[in-house]
């Protein structure tokens, strides 16, 4: 009897070192990665960042004005198309789709679609708006991000619905409600902040892509709100920029990259802080 | 002793899936009374009075047998109008269900479905409140979030929600399982007076309230229905020896 007990603590002990080491091995690179931009970030941070255009190429300094706007123009737009048709398919897996047996294939396919890699967004829009038009545009980056977050916001909005008891759904059935009355009145005020996190979480995840911009919406070196046009995006100029032979755009990466980074923590930040207030 | 029947069993047979879990049910309920339904866990109480309103549509693998015959129609048939039905057999659940909006908004839910507006919806909300006597304890909270009020005002609210759309019958699957002693009494003491508007049927674990509250009681016992009549019968001299035994005790 000593023995086993004395094993099972050796086994204990043995997997928290393990677990310990692989946490402190994911941490390290993380916070060399955010360390490394937080300094490189700040030192390289101005006010022109944000209010100059860009100068010629070689010529020092300018700033990235024309792609955060851009970048904004982009996700706003793409937000207001995914967003809704995110949330009505969440309520349609949630509210109507639960009794059908393809349900859960379609529930399946969106789940596998959150991890779809990005680029693959940008590819089915590059084949569908950018080749028949034979011109890079902004639509189609829009469209290709509005896609990527479908799945993100669908999903949630599913998991979020379905914490609903059923019960307060009977209750207004026993008042003689119709099904869209319930879901109107009912069941996404119930849910309203868990759905609203996934929105956060959603409009998170496409801020900081390049990929599906990087055929759609391409870029473009001057301030544009012309939807078929290329439009310049903060990750796609961060790339570029990053490429690219001059220090100087170098150190504006460096500052506009810390930026993105610390709109997505704060955009996730304020999710979780949602998501925990319901409760 | 008047006696009119609001809703007659007839024959009611209910499968879940491949399990039959209803078998042969006939039973009258009788208006303006209250109607107990009293048996051990698992023999289909609830089941049966989710048939009543037709619940048990909103899930799949459900199949009913029979008829329940109310207001001259059989409304099991396909072609009963659940919205309708629904809104004269309104239902009382086990936990309080309060919507997550104002106490107000609660309360006028139902009204506002049927387009009742402005001082006829303020008075009729208020008249409701005043049934279901939580009026004084709510006056004025009326604007505040359903979810402050204590467990009991929740599942009185519920009771006032149900009653103001004016229903012919009330059902409540277990309304005070979730309560205090108090608050308990509070609801009996609802439910009696409400029956001389409402026909009530009430599924109960809990006997004395049962003996206290009921007109009619009626045993179900794996599904089957064993013996029915005037409450004070069935807990003083019941037929069945089965009725007997669960009533002193001796199992469920």
């Amino acid at each position: 009897m000593e023995i086993t007990v004395l094993k099972r603590k050796l086994i204990s002990h043995l997997m928290l070192v393990i677990s310990f080491f692989t946490a402190m091995y994911g941490l390290f690179w993380l916070f060399w990665i955010l360390g490394t931009l937080f300094i490189n970030g700040f030192r390289y941070l101005s006010l022109d960042l944000f209010l100059q255009d860009p100068t010629p190429p070689g010529i020092e300094g300018g700033g990235l004005r024309h792609a955060f706007i851009g970048h904004f123009f982009i996700t706003f737009l793409a937000t207001l198309i995914g967003v809704p048709i995110g949330i009505c398919a969440g309520i349609y897996y949630a509210e109507y789709g639960k009794n059908l047996k393809i349900f859960m294939v379609f529930k399946n396919i969106t789940d596998i679609m959150v991890s779809t890699p990005s680029i693959i967004m940008g590819a089915v829009f590059y084949a569908l708006i950018v080749v028949p038009f034979k011109q890079f545009n902004a639509f189609s980056g829009i469209l290709s991000l509005a896609l990527l977050m479908v799945p993100v916001i669908s999903i949630t909005t599913y998991e979020m619905l379905s914490l609903v008891p059923d019960t307060l759904r009977e209750a207004a059935y026993a008042l003689g409600a119709y099904k869209w009355q319930i879901i109107k009145d009912v069941t996404l005020k119930s849910a309203k902040f868990g759905i609203l996190t996934g929105v956060l979480l959603g409009v998170a995840r496409i801020t900081g892509e390049t990929a599906p911009l990087l055929f759609t919406a391409f870029n473009n070196s001057y301030l544009s709100f012309d939807l078929f046009k290329p439009m310049a995006s903060l990750t796609v100029t961060i790339f570029n920029y990053v490429m690219g032979p001059y220090d100087y755009w170098h150190k504006q990466a460096w500052a506009a990259s810390l930026f993105l980074t610390l709109l997505v923590l704060i955009l996730s930040l304020f999710a979780k802080m949602i998501f925990h207030k319901k409760g | 002793m008047e006696r009119k029947i609001e809703i007659e069993v007839r024959g009611l047979n209910f499968y879940y899936g491949e399990k039959h879990v209803l078998k042969n049910i006939n039973l009258s309920i009788f208006k303006n009374k209250v109607t107990a339904l009293i048996g051990p866990s698992g023999c289909g109480k609830t089941t049966f009075l989710r048939c009543i309103n037709r619940m048990h549509d909103l899930y799949l693998g459900n199949r009913y047998e029979g008829e329940i015959i109310f207001e001259n129609q059989n409304i099991l048939d396909k072609n009963t109008d659940l919205i309708t039905l629904r809104a004269k057999i309104g239902m009382v659940f086990q936990k309080p269900t309060p919507f997550p909006m104002s106490v107000f908004d609660n309360v006028a839910y139902g009204l506002k479905l049927k387009g009742i507006k402005g001082e006829e919806l303020k008075a009729r909300v208020e008249k409701a409140l005043i049934d279901a006597a939580l009026w004084d304890e709510v006056k004025d909270k009326l604007k505040e979030n359903a979810f402050s009020l204590s467990g009991g005002q929740q599942q009185r609210l519920c009771i006032a929600r149900a009653i103001a759309v004016e229903p012919k019958v009330l059902l409540f699957d277990e309304p005070t399982s979730a309560l205090d002693p108090i608050s308990s009494s509070k609801i009996e003491e609802l439910i009696i007076k409400l029956k001389s508007k409402i026909t009530i049927i009430i599924v109960t674990h809990n006997m004395q309230q049962a003996a206290r509250i009921s007109d009619y009681t009626a045993f179900m016992y794996l599904g089957e229905l064993i013996e029915t009549g005037p409450t004070e019968k069935i807990f003083t001299t019941p037929e069945k020896k089965l009725t007997e035994e669960y009533i002193t005790g001796r199992f469920g």
